[in-house]
């Protein structure tokens, strides 16, 4: 079977409901791009469906139910149609005339009123279209703010991960820079004690005063803790910051510009209370040698 | 001489009360209310099977037929089939919005075709009847599926997982029963309207 049949048996029962949002949008497609006899079926099966309407048994509504729709319609009907008043003024007028006059105000005055009641229907008739109209501008304006809506928020989403991503490639050449750096040196970090598995590798540039570290197999730390970074210069620790291991235990950190990195550096990693320590205090994990 | 609207208009055809409608004038909208709403309330009483809601929606369509929401278009075919067919849609469109599913075993139709016929115009009975007499012919299964697609707005997944059919069947029995429903009522002359 072709696409085309499979679809031609699909306009056949489209006008009964029931077919998947995707059926309908592949038929929608299928007749959009020209094919008449889907396009028949389609009209065909409309009408079959709309007979099928006819089998249902006739119920009369209450009698309340056309007795509140006529109110309505005639109560909006009047409001419309209803020409301005103004208060006293005709009634001294006539008080003037004669009979003759007023018969002729009368008669003009009938003509007046189907005149205007003629010209209410005209303008009302126009009204309702123009409402129609406004109603349909009203949709297709709600429709562009939601489509604009929806633009912007997508265009804000996208804004916001290409800074993200600024950000990111930002610090990658900035690692890249460092690690490049002609005078660049590395340090091996080896896991101490309880941490015999923890590794880690430090990439320490000299003329910036810049330490990147990336540290492997670290244990998940306990609650209330946190690993803390260490550079320790003539024998004096240096806090350089804290790092944070994801799930797998891996650290990577960039300490930005430290002071003091051109004589004989170790890099050592401890653990320590969460927030960290002015000096080590808790067990070491890494040390360069 | 006085001349009583409503009487004049309640010969109109359709076409003639449609323009009057556009012109205003609440008496033709009273006698198309007059002709069709038993139709309308009982398609809507079909569906949604509550008297105050099938109400509803006859208020409804006849308030958005005055107010000009609702706009008869001639290439649908027949005015009446055309509204009945909008007020099938409301009440489909209510039925998903409140997540309902079929209240009865999905064979209305088949109650439909020995229903007493009640008095309306005199066409559109005669048409009814037609109908019916189609839908009877109808193996009970294929019946079964079209009632329940179209009179209960369910899927055909739906109706899969409703009758414990499988959808291929489903599929199979609304396309065969709405073929052999076509070839009869296409060998019938139609209502003129």
């Amino acid at each position: 079977m072709t696409e085309h049949d499979e679809l031609l048996e699909l306009a056949g029962v489209y006008a009964l409901g029931g077919l998947s949002p995707e059926d309908r949008a592949r038929l929608a497609e299928h007749v959009a791009d020209g094919c008449r006899e889907c396009e028949a079926a389609l009209g065909s099966a409309s009408r079959l469906a709309d007979e099928l309407l006819l089998a249902v048994t006739p119920v009369q509504p209450s009698p309340g139910v056309r007795a509140q729709l006529m109110d309505r319609v005639r109560s909006e009907s009047s409001e419309i149609a209803a020409p301005p008043s103004v208060p006293g003024a005709p009634r001294r007028v006539l008080r003037r005339r004669s009979s003759l006059r007023a018969s002729f105000a009368a008669a003009a005055g009938v003509l007046l009123t189907v005149g205007l009641a003629a010209l209410s229907g005209v303008l009302a008739s126009r009204l309702a279209r123009e409402s129609a109209a406004r109603g349909d501008l009203e949709d297709a304006l709600d429709y562009q703010e939601t489509i604009s809506w929806s633009m912007a928020r997508d265009l804000e989403r996208e804004r916001s991960e290409r800074v993200s991503l600024e950000n990111r490639l930002t610090n990658m050449s900035r690692i890249v820079a460092t690690i490049e750096a002609p005078l660049v040196r590395t340090l091996a970090l080896a896991g101490q004690g309880d941490f015999q598995s923890a590794m880690a590798k430090a990439y320490l540039e000299p003329e910036s005063g810049r330490l990147i570290v990336y540290a492997h197999n670290l244990p998940r730390v306990p609650d209330g803790r946190t690993y803390q970074l260490w550079v320790i210069v003539d024998k004096r620790p240096i806090s350089a910051g804290l790092l944070q291991a994801d799930a797998k235990g891996e650290a990577k950190y960039d300490t930005g510009p430290l002071a003091n990195l051109g004589g004989p550096v170790t890099v050592a990693v401890t653990l320590e209370p969460a927030g960290g320590v002015p000096q080590p205090t808790g067990p070491l994990v890494l040390a360069s040698g | 001489m006085t001349r009583s609207p409503v009487r004049s208009t309640a010969t109109c055809s359709d076409g003639d009360l449609l323009g009057r409608l556009e012109a205003r004038e609440a008496d033709a909208l009273e006698v198309l209310y007059g002709r069709y709403s038993a139709y309308v309330m009982g398609v809507s009483l079909r569906i949604l099977g509550t008297r105050e809601e099938a109400e509803e929606v006859v208020q409804d369509v006849f308030w958005q037929l005055w107010k000009a929401t609702l706009r008869y278009d001639p290439a649908r075919g027949r005015f009446s089939t055309w509204l009945f067919s909008v007020t099938r849609n409301r009440c489909i469109d209510r039925l998903r919005a409140t997540a309902r599913m079929p209240r009865s075993d999905g064979d209305e139709l088949a109650r439909l075709v020995s229903a007493d016929d009640q008095e309306g115009e005199a066409v559109l009975v005669e048409r009814q009847k037609e109908v019916r007499a189609q839908l009877e012919r109808l193996p009970r299964e294929q019946r079964q599926a079209i009632e329940l697609a179209f009179f209960r707005g369910l899927s055909h997944g739906e109706i899969a997982a409703s009758t414990g059919e499988a959808l291929g069947t489903v599929k199979s029995r609304i396309r065969r029963g709405l073929l052999r429903l076509k070839e009869g009522l296409e060998s019938l002359p139609e209502c003129a309207r």
